[in-house]
């Protein structure tokens, strides 16, 4: 009994050490989301105080408000703007990065490991490097000033998913496709039966890697889109920041900054219980 | 450095030697792929009062590799034949030639009446039962059965029938609504067994089913198969590695070495008529006892001085075995079989491959191992050696091979009637083993262990004299050349 | 598999959908009228989005009278630096879209010149200038190469000292035996780097994040010149165009602000304003003393709440030293690459008319104007603000100027200068050792070896 009670407590420490530790990191994390909406809804004099108040009571929605008042409104545009790029963008680059690692990992064809290889060869290639030939290309067939080119090469070929989706394939058992094979399946019918279920975690990381890509791309979106009605929300909050700062900004673009993450945040909540979801389901034995 | 100019020479001249067997081969090989698609495009007939018929299969892979060498089997319907042989023989290749998973090389597949090489397994109507089951992990039970009869667009009633009646045949009703990693290894056995089942498809193909599973459980399930077989009646074919499992089950058996057939046949006549020593010593257990002894004019000498004396029918089906044997080999040597390129070639060809080893050792001058490789010379005088050999045997004595199953030793005090007796003999017990109802005694005859099962009427102590007879109605004789059985 | 189909052709049919959608809006071209549009690049600013809109208005207004068949469109580009702004315009006019004309910090011109990105406006300035109404001297500078002008100036704005009064007013309150005085506003007789830095001692107080400071003037290399022709010496670079950094002018102000910056701690150092610049804790009444541009009248005037605000000149090394001012002049340019370079031409003129000056100038925008007739204008338009006592001061500031020596090399060469900069800040580094540090690093940017 004495023995018993002594490795709990010794369980006990451990366990409250392990949390203290694990809340610090926590905390150390989230601070900076904390700050940056504890700034969005203070009050203008007090940020320009420059003091750093934890918590503070001093609150207004100006900063919100003035937010949704710039240039009318134009808010919501960025946000319309920002989803059908993304989303559509996602979606696209997940179809057909999983068609290309389904048939990289489970096909059999002539020259698939030299082509492979050279897909993973162009990753070392730095973005930098293709930005310029790439404006140039779009430039000359007229696609400027569209979302075309920030969607059309990322649906076409992204080979990091391709990858990533690829080594995931790898490792579903040969077996469940003989099997449905001999149950008559098609190629495409294995596609949407068993490896799309089947590499759920993977497509939901790669689709919310790619989104918030897209969402987060203000290089793209800057050198790509001129037309004021096609803005988008990276665009929209360094428009708001603006040149010679001023401190009265500083709340404006915090809210600016807070609102832009809200359906990322919103995306994530959502996607984590598929997520975890995902990897109970199939429990490969 | 440090190696001699003969060396180099002899290198060289194999180097070439075995350049140009592989490009023999390859040449071979691409004949053979054009032959086959002229085949193939003639009009095919399927022969009748045949369910699946395979002609002259072979299986060749792309890195010139044969795994299945001149397949032949007619199958009825109805039947269950199981494929048996040790892991790397080519059954579970044949089987998957069958199903459609593997491209079939050379040779004809019908079933039911139907030219099956160019169908994919969709439409040749199998259903297979893999080793690992092979459930799809995210569906319940219930939609893994449905899931062959969705895609053949059943209607929902008449799935949701099929799947409850082969549920209720299997007894996996309460599992239905569950995922496969929530069940145990006997359990998703039987799902896999259902999946086939529901289909109601004309062959049933089943790749060593039971090999996962304990081996309680394996007897078990073994009596329910073969109990679904005669309930079912379709017409199964069955891998296994397991003579048990084949001796059991089988209506036929095909016992496979190496991708050749050694022997088709029931599971009499498999035990009681083996074609050579692998199948001998593969079937029944304990294995056969084979002793090497000598033969001469209808006797057989054991090193021990024992003999053997055979009868005239024995003797003359002596001679006539080796007659043939004298006819196909000089019919080998008279259609010039020796200028195929030998099969060792094939290694070469493998080794070929770039490799960092081969590589660096070249680098470093180390010395290279030579290939043997055998010429057409060296093929031809190997013929004519055998010649020589089998016309030897049939004039004069020489080594044989007996063989005789442990249960037709019997010991020299009871024996049962319709045995044959040989002379007495009386050997040294090495080994009792008392298995409860029956010994397994170990002996040493002539150099070769043998072993003998005998009922339990007293105790037989290690190291005392045991008397025993052969039953003469049960002696088998085997080549030592070729291993084939003489009788 | 049909159905299959029909998803994949939903979703592409839903993709058409929304490229079209974002595909219309192609500005430029003629409008209905037959109009040539011609775009202009702004960078986006609430504070001066409305001048410069005002002065395309009065431009379009000018170029509809003159019966010219060309209106000037804003095309504003939602950046938040001139960086940013500057790859925007480079991709447009390497893509043949968006603003064929537009206006930059002259910061970037160099690079603008010698990437040939811009055409040649030496016609437009030769036809402004024999007009007799436009300041010569305002068209040389970084616009000018191998005596052809690429760029035509679109105002002149320079720094001044403001300084927060009422924070005078209560140290003189508390301290009644020891007042500070307000710095001079006499650009003959401005207050010495002494004098500054007893009064920023005196007005700080305070510690943490809470600290006052008594005055913030960042030792930046474009403001450098001005300090050192305020100390006798020359604006980086001599009569015979070397580097002169390394001299005993430099010298004294550097160290001038290592007394501030790291004896007294008087200026906020470089961890400070990365926390909060310094602008806006001038704005927030925490820092007694700013030396910054004439641009940042407007939020001055309007983010001060209750502060009384004063202007004055710029300090310099002892009394009786001219004090300078460093300029910055902004020009307009026309893309290279346009498709219609005549009628780019014809609205930059439209633009540098007396109307669309004084638009924009009566916003306060631009600085001082380029035409002399519009300069009282601009005065006049702060008179209606906060800092109306100062507009003699602010105009007196542009009686001696100084420009930045800005080059294909500069940019990179102050780069280099503000990463070491901290080093120097904390005490790591001397300031002889800093100062010749920068003397250094522009040599080697002048040989072309960074």
């Amino acid at each position: 009994m004495r023995k018993l009670k002594r490795v709990n407590k010794r369980v006990l420490i451990q366990t409250v050490i392990i949390t203290v530790i694990v809340l610090i990191a926590a905390l150390l994390c989230i601070f900076p989301f904390y700050w940056m909406i504890l700034t969005a809804v203070k009050n203008h004099d007090l940020i320009n105080q420059g003091t750093v108040d934890l918590v503070t009571f001093d609150l207004t929605w100006e900063s919100f408000k003035a937010v949704f008042g710039y240039n009318g409104g134009l808010i919501w545009r960025a946000y319309l703007n920002s989803f059908i790029i993304a989303i559509v963008q996602t979606l696209g680059t997940l179809f057909t990065s999983s068609l290309a690692a389904f048939a990289f990992a489970k096909i059999k064809f002539k020259g698939s490991k030299p082509i492979y290889g050279l897909f993973i060869a162009t990753l070392m290639i730095p973005g930098q490097v293709t930005m310029l030939p790439l404006f140039m290309m779009f430039a000359k067939i007229g696609w400027t000033n569209s979302f075309l080119p920030l969607i059309v090469p990322s649906v076409m070929i992204n080979t990091y998913g391709v990858f990533m989706l690829r080594s995931f394939i790898v490792s579903i058992p040969s077996g469940l496709l003989e099997a449905s094979e001999v149950d008559g399946c098609g190629w495409f019918r294995k596609y949407f039966k068993i490896i799309l279920p089947l590499i759920k975690p993977a497509l939901i990381t790669l689709g919310l890697f790619s989104f918030i890509g897209s969402w987060n791309n203000y290089m793209g979106h800057l050198i790509y889109l001129s037309d004021p009605k096609l803005t988008t929300i990276p665009l929209f909050i360094a428009g708001m920041k603006e040149t010679h700062m001023t401190g009265a900004a500083w709340g404006r673009i915090m809210a600016a900054s807070t609102l832009s993450i809200v359906p990322i945040a919103i995306i994530y909540l959502f996607c984590q219980k598929y997520f975890v979801q995902g990897i109970a389901t199939t429990g490969m034995k | 450095m440090g190696i001699s100019r003969e060396e180099k020479e002899l290198l060289k001249k194999q180097n070439e030697e075995i350049k140009r067997q592989q490009q023999l081969i390859r040449e071979q090989y691409n004949k053979m792929l054009i032959d086959e698609d002229n085949r193939r495009k003639q009009p095919k007939l399927a022969p009748d009062n045949v369910y699946i018929s395979l002609q002259n299969i072979n299986k060749v892979y792309d890195n010139y590799v044969q795994a299945v060498f001149d397949f032949n089997l007619d199958i009825q319907e109805h039947e269950l034949i199981v494929f048996v042989g040790p892991s790397g023989c080519g059954k579970s290749t044949t089987l998957r030639m069958v199903a459609g998973l593997e491209e079939i090389t050379t040779g004809d597949l019908y079933i039911d009446g139907v030219y099956c090489n160019e169908k994919t397994a969709k439409e040749r109507d199998i259903a297979m039962v893999f080793q690992n089951y092979a459930l799809y992990p995210h569906m319940t039970v219930y939609e893994n059965l449905a899931f062959g009869l969705q895609t053949r667009k059943y209607s929902k009633e008449e799935i949701d029938e099929r799947v409850k009646r082969a549920a209720e045949i299997l007894q996996i009703t309460e599992y239905l609504q569950r995922r496969p990693k929530e069940l145990s290894g006997g359990q998703m056995q039987r799902v896999a067994l259902g999946r086939a089942i529901v289909r109601e498809a004309k062959v049933f193909l089943m790749d060593e089913p039971l090999s996962n599973l304990d081996a309680k459980l394996r007897v078990s399930m073994r009596s329910e198969i073969i109990n679904l077989h005669k309930k079912i009646n379709a017409t199964t074919i069955y891998v296994t590695h397991d003579q048990t499992e084949a001796m059991t089950m089988a209506s036929r058996i095909v016992v496979m070495k190496k991708g050749y057939v050694q022997q088709i046949g029931t599971p009499e006549e498999v035990y009681a008529h083996p074609a050579n020593t692998f199948v001998a010593t593969f079937i029944g257990a304990p294995a056969m006892n084979l002793v090497e002894c000598d033969y001469n004019d209808g006797r057989l000498i054991f090193e021990n001085g024992f003999e053997i004396a055979l009868d005239k029918e024995h003797k003359a089906a002596h001679d006539e075995f080796y007659r043939q044997r004298i006819a196909e080999t000089q019919k080998l040597i008279d259609e010039k079989d020796y200028e195929k390129p030998d099969m060792n070639v094939l290694l070469t060809l493998h080794r070929e491959k770039f490799s960092l080893k081969k590589l660096i050792a070249k680098i470093f001058g180390k010395k290279q191992q030579p290939v043997k490789i055998k010429t057409p010379q060296d093929r031809l005088e190997e013929l004519q050696a055998l010649l020589d050999e089998y016309k030897k045997c049939l004039d004069g004595g020489h080594r044989v091979i007996f063989g005789i199953r442990p249960e037709d030793i019997y010991e020299n005090t009871e024996i049962p009637s319709a045995v044959r007796r040989s002379q007495a003999l009386s050997l040294n017990v090495s080994l009792a083993e008392l298995l409860g109802s029956e010994y397994h005694i170990h002996m040493q005859l002539g150099g070769h262990e043998i072993i003998a099962k005998c009922k339990v009427t007293r105790h037989i102590p290690d190291n005392s004299d045991f008397g025993l007879v052969f039953d003469l109605n049960k002696l088998h004789l085997f080549d030592t050349i070729g291993t084939k059985a003489i009788l | 598999m049909k159905h299959i189909f029909k998803k994949l052709s939903m979703l592409a049919v839903a993709a058409v959908m929304c490229c079209s959608l974002a595909a219309c809006g192609k500005g430029g071209g003629t409008d209905k009228d037959g109009n040539v549009i011609v775009q202009m690049s702004l960078m986006n600013s609430t504070n001066e989005n409305p001048g410069w809109l005002a002065m395309i208005d009065a431009a379009n207004g000018v170029l509809e009278r003159d019966g010219e068949k060309v209106r000037i469109e804003a095309e504003i580009i939602m950046t938040d630096s001139w960086d940013q702004y500057y790859t925007k315009v480079t991709s447009n006019i390497l893509g043949k879209i968006g603003g064929t004309i537009g206006r930059i910090a002259e910061s970037h011109m160099p690079q603008m010149v010698n990437k040939n990105q811009i055409a040649d406006l030496t016609e437009v300035r030769n036809a402004l200038v024999e007009t007799g109404e436009y300041a010569a001297d305002a068209f040389e500078g970084v616009a000018v190469k191998d005596g052809k002008y690429y760029g035509l100036p679109s105002g002149t704005q320079h720094m001044v000292l403001y300084y927060n009064k009422t924070i005078f007013d209560e140290y003189n309150k508390a301290h009644p035996e020891a007042p500070v005085d307000y710095p001079s506003g006499d650009w003959n007789n401005a207050s010495t780097f002494e004098e500054i830095r007893e009064t920023a001692k005196k007005l700080t107080s305070g510690s943490g994040a809470s600290k006052k400071f008594g005055l913030s003037a960042g030792p930046y290399l474009a403001y450098a010149g001005m300090y050192a022709k305020n100390s006798g010496g020359d604006n980086i670079f001599n009569a015979d165009g070397e580097c002169v950094i390394a001299t005993k002018p430099f010298y004294d102000v550097y160290e001038w602000f290592e007394d501030m910056l790291i004896t007294d701690k008087s200026m906020p150092s470089t961890s400070d304003t990365q926390t909060l610049d310094a602008m806006a804790r001038f704005l927030g009444g925490n820092i007694a003393m700013i030396i910054d541009g004439v641009w940042q009248i407007h939020d001055i005037c309007k983010y001060t709440g209750d502060s009384e605000i004063g202007v004055a000149a710029i300090p310099v090394a002892a009394s009786g030293n001219v004090s300078y001012s460093t300029t910055f002049a902004d020009r307009f340019w026309a893309s290279r690459n346009s498709p219609h370079l005549k009628e780019d031409k014809i609205a930059l003129k439209a633009l540098m008319s007396a109307e669309a000056i004084t638009a924009l100038s009566s916003k306060q925008i631009g600085g001082f104007p380029v035409r002399e007739d519009c300069v009282n204008n601009y005065l006049s338009s702060i008179e209606s603000t906060k800092l109306a006592g100062y507009v003699d001061v602010i105009k007196g500031g542009m009686a001696h100027k100084v420009s930045v020596p800005y080059s294909t090399y500069y940019n990179i060469v102050d780069q280099q200068i503000n990463q070491k900069m901290a080093t120097w800040i904390n005490g790591d580094m001397s300031t002889k050792a800093f100062v010749d540090f920068m003397d250094e690093t522009m040599k080697k940017g002048m040989a072309g070896k960074l």
